[in-house]
């Protein structure tokens, strides 16, 4: 099978500023891997790239062997840190926005998983808790039966029951064919769900290795192996 | 079941400890059925990849079989039960006499601080 | 596009459905008030036509406002729909809201005729009967046409304004003005302008009604100069088409 994320040589600049620095890697199916950084290191740019949002840039990013299109939108599954949702719209209107969009949504798995985390379809979006309002935003994402799912930092900023509930659905919705990509800074708390981890610090791709092969190999954790890297 | 894990193992290995040591002392018994891979998963927050890998290491030892449409179960083997207790003791005598010895003690005084010791923690 | 068009009128619906309610209150309030207490026709007309003119500003704004708002948005932008509809959509939902605003109009007209009376169409000839009805539907046009055009002109100063960080407001004034500017310059310099160099009245208005002290109607009062109209198409697809390709070259986030 074509590997499902590759970038080759892929370098983003905002004016002056580089984002991603000459960055390569491939990522197969069935796996969960961790995108490791400080803030502003360029995960996000990343995943907006592969998501569609950032046209511009130089390299080439396929998907499942495909370049970058509306084909690519359809099968990859973003979860951006911003809300996905629209002010106006109570629980369920977020979830038939989705459904109505994207045909691999599963609506089935949606109110599961809506039920899961203790959503209630006829709340109104504005009076959701910052807590809540993520694990929506996870809802959406992970409702549908995508083949690539771009989740930044899906914990971050989110009380230590939700994290827990977070880390629940991702593992429970995990599947052979499809793979997650995982940003965050706070490592302790999920490096035991990563496959691999790709480190990237200021636009440059630093590491991407099989997390127990790490553990092997140095006999440290990836918590204080983020801390050695990116040490001041 | 809740394990405290330490991240600088590799995690499968601390899983696969886990459970022959749930198997040596019986609160796993021979021909048990073992939770799926999503279970367990699922119930330790791990990567279901990592549980794969522990059960094919498991089954490779044959701790663990695989029987078809069924699902994992504990070997019904007691002679390798008995082997794997033999092993994990085997792996903690090692661990216990180098340090002994590194401390200076002789094999004869090792022991007898071992018999003493015994002996203080059964009262 | 239907999909968007339905979440565009989602978004919007309880400010436009708020707003038809408070419109039809006060112009009933406004007719009713005229003929209880005896008003001017011309007056009540006038009053009328502006609480008319004000509330289809208000609508073509939240036209305006909802491209913005879904072009920023990544919700809209991550969807595997082509960009030429979500451009299209917050336009097509203005010319809907227009359209539902003119049968309230014809509604209106209707009423007040029936209040007032209506002129007896028959002593009037019947040319004067068919320009009247000509002149309302080249009018009508007009209103659309000026809309779909402005809509396009701001739709891409704002895809202009959205290809820098800061300073989008201005951008994007400046883009709207040095649009205008240039297309009717364009359109004055090939074709005759009538109305005093207003662009986008693409119509000639006959003078000398008037003859010989009576009013004389002849066969077209207004007529579509197609050749301008034509033009202003062509413009009105560049424009579409600049919009699209600029926001499918975000540089930006």
């Amino acid at each position: 099978m074509d590997n499902l994320l590759q970038f080759q040589s892929v370098s983003k600049s905002y004016g002056s500023r580089k984002a991603l620095n000459d960055v390569s890697f491939s990522i197969g199916p069935g796996k969960i891997i961790g995108l490791l950084g400080t803030n502003g290191s360029g995960k996000s740019t990343l995943m907006k790239i592969t998501a569609g949002l950032l046209p511009v840039y130089s390299g080439s990013v396929t998907v499942a062997g495909q370049p970058l299109d509306l084909n690519t939108k359809s099968i990859v599954s973003f979860m951006p840190d911003r809300p996905l949702t629209e002010s106006w719209m109570k629980v369920r209107d977020a979830i038939t926005f989705y459904s109505d969009f994207y045909s691999d949504f599963d609506m089935a798995k949606a109110l599961q998983m809506l039920d899961f985390m203790n959503l209630n379809p006829k709340d109104r979006i504005s009076s959701l808790s910052k807590g809540m309002n993520e694990r929506l935003q996870l809802t959406l994402a992970l409702s549908r039966n995508a083949k690539l799912y771009l989740l930044d930092e899906p914990i971050g900023g989110v009380d230590p029951v939700a994290r827990t509930k977070i880390l629940d659905a991702i593992v429970e919705f995990y599947s052979e064919d499809s793979s997650l990509i995982i940003s965050t800074h706070l490592v302790k708390d999920i490096e035991r769900i990563f496959d691999e981890v790709i480190f990237i610090k200021n636009g440059d791709l630093v590491l991407h290795e099989e997390v127990e092969e790490l553990r092997l190999k140095h006999g440290k954790s990836v918590d204080d192996m983020f801390k050695e890297v990116f040490a001041e | 079941m809740s394990i405290e894990f330490d991240n600088n193992l590799p995690i499968y290995l601390q899983i696969m400890n886990f459970i022959k040591k749930e198997i040596v002392t019986g609160k796993l018994k021979a021909g048990d059925k073992i939770p799926s891979v999503r279970e367990l998963a699922a119930e330790l927050q791990i990567n279901p990849n990592t549980i794969q890998r522990t059960f094919q290491e498991l089954e490779r030892e044959e701790v663990v079989e695989t029987r078809r449409g069924l699902g994992r179960y504990v070997t019904s083997e007691e002679a390798k039960i008995m082997t794997i207790k033999k092993e994990m003791a085997g792996d903690l005598l090692d661990n216990f006499i180098n340090g002994m010895q590194e401390l200076g003690f002789s094999n004869k005084d090792i022991a007898s601080i071992v018999a003493e010791a015994v002996e203080i923690k059964s009262e | 596009m239907m999909r968007l068009l339905k979440y565009d009128w989602k978004k919007n619906s309880t400010m436009l459905l708020s707003t038809a309610v408070i419109l039809i209150l006060a112009e009933v309030g406004l007719t009713t008030a005229s003929y209880t207490r005896g008003w001017e026709e011309g007056i009540t007309i006038g009053l009328s036509i502006m609480l008319y003119v004000f509330t289809s500003m208000l609508a073509v704004i939240m036209t305006y406002r909802t491209f913005f708002s879904n072009a920023k948005s990544y919700s809209r932008r991550l969807l595997p729909v082509r960009t030429v509809w979500s451009v299209l959509s917050p336009m097509v939902l203005g010319s809907l809201v227009l359209i539902g605003l003119g049968i309230l109009i014809c509604i209106h007209i209707g009423v007040f005729s029936l209040i007032y009376g209506v002129p007896d169409l028959k002593d009037i000839s019947t040319e004067v009967t068919s320009q009247l009805l000509k002149v309302t539907a080249i009018f009508v046009f007009q209103v659309f046409w000026a809309y779909l055009f402005s809509y396009m002109a701001i739709a891409l100063s704002i895809a202009i304004a959205l290809m820098f960080q800061r300073g989008r407001v201005w951008i994007g004034i400046l883009s709207f003005i040095v649009i205008q500017n240039v297309i009717s310059w364009i359109i004055s310099s090939l074709f005759e302008v009538s109305f005093g160099g207003i662009p986008f009245l693409n119509v000639k208005l006959q003078s000398n009604l008037m003859v010989g002290g009576e009013v004389v109607f002849p066969d077209n009062i207004m007529i579509i100069n197609w050749g301008e109209t034509l033009l202003e198409a062509v413009f009105i697809v560049l424009m579409l088409y600049a919009t699209v390709l600029l926001l499918n070259r975000r540089v930006e986030a």
